[in-house]
């Protein structure tokens, strides 16, 4: 009995026309209408019932005399989504920062991180508007030469294969906005006499950013960087340098734990401008607070 | 049965998440010693420090320098970001002179200004010294030369020792006073 049907549905499948475009249609259900009218009711001008509120005013703003309004026809392309709350970093190029190195205004020889390049005077940016450090952009990238272990909040691919090109390091890092301010102005910052702030992690948004090897994130495994670094040579074709025999090298591989904000100061640790000393507090809750992480 | 005022009040502890009894003790407090809540806690301070003054090198590391640092001299012209000092030589020659700024970068500025008919785009050229009139010729010179123009509006104020040139000229102006060793 089987067989018979099997038979005849093959025999049927021969006798029917090929597929093609002329007899094909969507499977059901698969197709919708969109729905334009998002305000639904259009008989009242969105006034109400009747009255002064009906009829002593006009027209609301972008009403079309009833045909769908240009606001909900088109779709919404919101640039500005959530501008209060997200994170700002103003840029600084590439060739704006060899501008520095040439002119002397950065030392290459030591890491260089947000406060050496807000020292110069030259770079401003405003930790209450959501400022959360520099991007480091990609203009001036052919012409950069300079060696340096630099530590910038934000960057792209090429910035990076261009500064490990030239034999330098680069890295990554979140401060959060407390710790920011400190790293902008230390000066201002260690007149107040307050304790050196530990650094927060990152928020969940960017904590995949700061932890991935191919960005040089702080949070990333280190030898996981080093096979990224070698990626990313053979990517953009050039030889990485070898760090081996370097008399810089161990400037160039220092970091700075996550925790702390600035190279060789520990948090929780108080500066004291007017005797030129470093206090370190012995308490064994201050000390256990600033050295975990939360 | 509660009565109403009573509940509400219980509502309103509840809400703020204060106890009564902290509520009372925070009133007479505040009845018989306002001032005292003021004063830091003496026994709170942290007063057992371990002091370090070889630390403090860290420090001074971070803290910006007052003045602008001198530059060093590079083996070639122009360095990589190219960047090249003025030519005095080239300069003896002319009969003006535009000083770089501490920056060592060149004082030409382009500034707008919003006007009835629209935005008005200016470049100043700035810390001129010696024939600010000649500058002048030669830079308008230069302009109408280089850009097919048939006239270039420019202002010249002789006490302030500035010139204003009207139109988005910026780099052409660099690039001919860099030509002049300035």
């Amino acid at each position: 009995m089987a067989s018979k049907v099997t038979e005849r549905a093959l025999n049927l499948i021969k006798s029917m026309p090929r597929v093609a475009l002329n007899n094909i249609k969507p499977l059901p259900h698969t197709s919708f209408t969109k729905k334009t009218d998002r305000r639904g009711n259009r008989k009242k001008k969105g006034r109400g019932d009747k009255g002064q509120g009906a009829r002593g005013t006009w027209d609301p703003l972008g009403y079309e005399g009833g045909q769908n309004p240009l606001i909900d026809t088109s779709p919404r392309e919101r640039y500005y989504a959530q501008y209060a709350v997200r994170r700002q970093y103003p840029p600084v190029s590439l060739l704006e920062l060899q501008r520095l190195v040439d002119l002397n205004r950065l030392d290459t020889s030591k890491p260089i991180d947000i406060t050496s390049i807000c020292n110069t005077g030259l770079f401003n940016f405003d930790v209450s508007k959501n400022h959360f450090g520099v991007n480091l952009t990609d203009e001036g990238c052919d012409q950069f030469a300079a060696k340096i272990n630099l530590e910038v909040q934000w960057t792209s691919e090429l910035v990076i294969a261009a500064i490990e090109k030239n034999g330098g390091t680069i890295t990554t890092r979140y401060y959060d906005p407390p710790c920011l301010a400190a790293l902008y102005d230390p000066l201002a910052f260690f007149k107040k006499g307050q304790p050196i702030p530990k650094c927060k992690l990152p928020p969940q948004d960017a904590l995949a950013y700061y932890s991935d090897p191919n960005f040089r994130g702080y949070l990333a495994d280190p030898e996981q960087i080093l096979e990224a670094r070698e990626k990313l040579a053979q990517k953009y074709g050039y030889k990485l340098p070898d760090l081996t025999g370097d008399p810089v090298k161990e400037m160039l591989l220092m970091r700075k734990d996550p925790l702390q904000i600035f190279y060789g100061l520990e948090p929780g640790w108080i500066v004291n401008l007017k005797d030129k000393c470093v206090l370190k507090p012995k308490d064994e809750d201050y000390l256990k607070y600033y050295n975990t992480s939360y | 049965m509660t009565s109403p005022d009573l509940w509400s009040h219980s509502q309103a502890l509840f809400s703020f998440q204060v106890s009564p009894y902290r509520l009372l003790f925070s009133r007479q407090q505040s009845t018989s010693s306002s001032a005292r809540s003021d004063e830091l806690n003496q026994s709170d301070l942290i007063r057992d420090f371990k002091i370090s003054y070889e630390e403090f090198k860290y420090v001074e590391e971070i803290l910006p320098s007052p003045t602008v640092p001198e530059i060093k001299e590079h083996a070639q012209y122009p360095t990589p970001s190219g960047w090249f000092p003025p030519n005095e030589s080239l300069q003896a020659e002319q009969k003006y002179l535009v000083r770089r700024t501490k920056n060592h970068m060149l004082p030409v500025y382009f500034h707008t200004q919003e006007t009835w008919y629209g935005i008005a785009h200016y470049v100043s050229i700035q810390k001129i010294e010696g024939d600010i009139w000649a500058l002048e010729s030669d830079v308008r010179e230069h302009i109408l030369k280089s850009t097919g123009q048939k006239m270039v509006n420019t202002q010249v104020h002789e006490v302030g020792r500035f010139i204003r040139v009207r139109g988005q000229h910026r780099e052409l102006i660099a690039n001919f006073l860099l030509g002049r060793g300035m």
